[in-house]
Formats: C-alpha cells, structure tokens, sequence
C-alpha cells in the first residue's frame, strides 16, 4: 500500500523541500495513522492469542520468569523481534511457525522453536584453541594407520 | 591435511548436548585412564574378570589380553596423552575439540575392548577384588 500523493512517486532531486506542502502533509499522517492502527492489531492479535488459551499477562510472566509489565509491554510494542515473538508464545506452551508465501504459490513453513533462537545465539560460541584441534585431527587422520598396526602386530 | 568424518564438523545442538559431550569425555578419559593402569599391572596380577574383559586375539591371532593391552598402550601413547590433556582442560571446550575428543577417545576404546565404537560408552572394567 501506498500513502504517497498522486506524482511523488518519482524522485526530483531539484524539489527539495516539499514536507511544507498540503499533500505530503496528509500523506504523512495517513502513514502515522496506519503505522499506528497496525500496531496496535498487533498488541490485539497477540493478547487475543493469550486470552484464546486462557493464559493472563501474570501467568505468562510467571512462565518466562518476567514481570507481568514485560509481558504488556510485549504486547504493545510495535515491532517485536522474532526471539521476543518466540519467547512470548513459549510462556503460553507453543511454538512459533511463519508460514511464508512465495510470488509462485510455493509456501514454506519457518519453524522458530524457542531453542534455536535463544540458546543457539546466546550461547557462547567458543572458538577452538587451534593447535588442539589441529593436533586431534592429526591423531585421528593417522587412526586407521596406526590401528592397521596394532591388528597387525600379532601375526608378525 | 586428514580427512575427517564429516560429521565432526557439525555444530552440537545447544548447551544441554555440550554439557553432556563434555560429560561423556571425561567418562571415557576416566576409562581410558583405568585401562592403561590395568595395561601396566603385570601379568600375575590381574584377575580373571579382568582377562575375560578384553579379546584373547587380535585379528584372528591369539593374544592373552595383559599382551594386548600392553601394545595398545604403548602404540597410542600419544594419542591417549592427547585425550588426558583435553579432557583436563578447565575452559570450555569448542564445539570441534568436543567432537574430535570424543571421536578419538572412541576410537581408541573400541580397538582396545573390540567393541563397536557406538557400544563403547557401554564398557566398564571388571571392578577389582577387596
């Protein structure tokens, strides 16, 4: 959808300044409006969610060991990132899915499970110390090698 | 360059499966570390819980198992170094360096009791007499 006047969808860079005029005005506050009914469809839609599975704002929190205020805020906030997203419906015992529709009819579902977003990214990836992991790759390229000699050993 | 397994390479899951990896290292350098003890015992002075423990050949041969353990500790000496060193370090432990102990340590269980080395985490040795 688009909010911009008849004509402003080409750029001139010689027209600098045309915030002052009457249709950029109205463009713009149809825009806020949208921006504003939009999120707050979000907010409905997700405490809507909760209320559907007969959850409060309190016993949520009390899943994901928050405020019952983290929870609200959650809830009216605009735009959410997913692991906040995924981390909501967890305190509800549900896992989030995005089911994505291609331009070709194709659709995909992107399951968000809680564990991939949160542990995966907040554990620490701990780098490997080089010189083990070169040396254990060593040990285990010349195994079968080495182990050839000890089944052999006997017999010689 | 060695080429690996390639599953070696692949990242464990979460904190949970690294905690347990790690766990199951020093399981395994524990066994390790109670079979080499066993491969410097002499002869007299195992038991015949322990002898029954490993295979009486090797590749078809027959080979009384104090032998066997005895070769085996001496032939991978470096290797079970290696493992006792890993396993005793006090940071964490990458992901690889989990991987590749753990791959190695089976290994060298599973030449020296000649059990699968999926089966090797199974093995426990005979406990000794009072």
């Amino acid at each position: 959808m688009n909010d911009l006047p008849e004509g402003w969808g080409s750029y001139d860079p010689n027209d600098h300044d045309r915030s002052d005029q009457p249709s950029y005005q109205v463009a713009r506050a149809a825009a806020a409006s949208r921006a504003e009914r939009r999120r707050a469809a979000y907010g409905e839609a997700l405490a809507a969610l909760r209320r559907a599975r007969a959850f409060t704002q309190v016993t949520v929190a009390e899943q994901l060991g928050v405020a019952q205020g983290e929870v609200s805020r959650i809830e009216h906030q605009g735009d959410l990132l997913l692991s906040t997203l995924a981390r909501y419906v967890d305190g509800m015992d549900g896992s989030l899915s995005l089911l994505v529709r291609f331009g070709d009819g194709e659709t995909m579902e992107l399951s968000l499970m809680l564990d991939s977003l949160t542990e995966r990214s907040s554990a620490a990836t701990v780098v490997p110390d080089p010189l083990t992991a070169i040396r254990l790759a060593g040990y285990i390229g010349r195994y079968d090698a080495q182990e050839e000699k000890f089944l052999a050993a006997p017999a010689a | 360059m060695p080429l690996l397994p390639p599953e070696l390479a692949h990242p464990l899951q979460d904190q949970d499966e690294r905690a347990a990896a790690r766990h199951r290292l020093s399981e395994r350098d524990s066994t390790l570390q109670a079979i080499e003890a066993l491969a410097r015992r002499p002869a007299s002075a195992w038991t015949s819980h322990e002898r029954a423990a490993f295979p009486g050949s090797t590749n078809g041969v027959v080979e009384p198992p104090e032998q066997r353990l005895s070769r085996w500790a001496s032939l991978f000496a470096e290797e079970l170094t290696e493992i006792h060193r890993v396993a005793a370090v006090s940071r964490p432990l990458s992901d690889l360096e989990l991987r590749e102990a753990l791959y190695l340590a089976g290994r060298l269980l599973s030449t020296v009791t000649g059990l699968p080395i999926n089966d090797v985490d199974g093995f426990r040795l005979p406990t000794p007499p009072h």
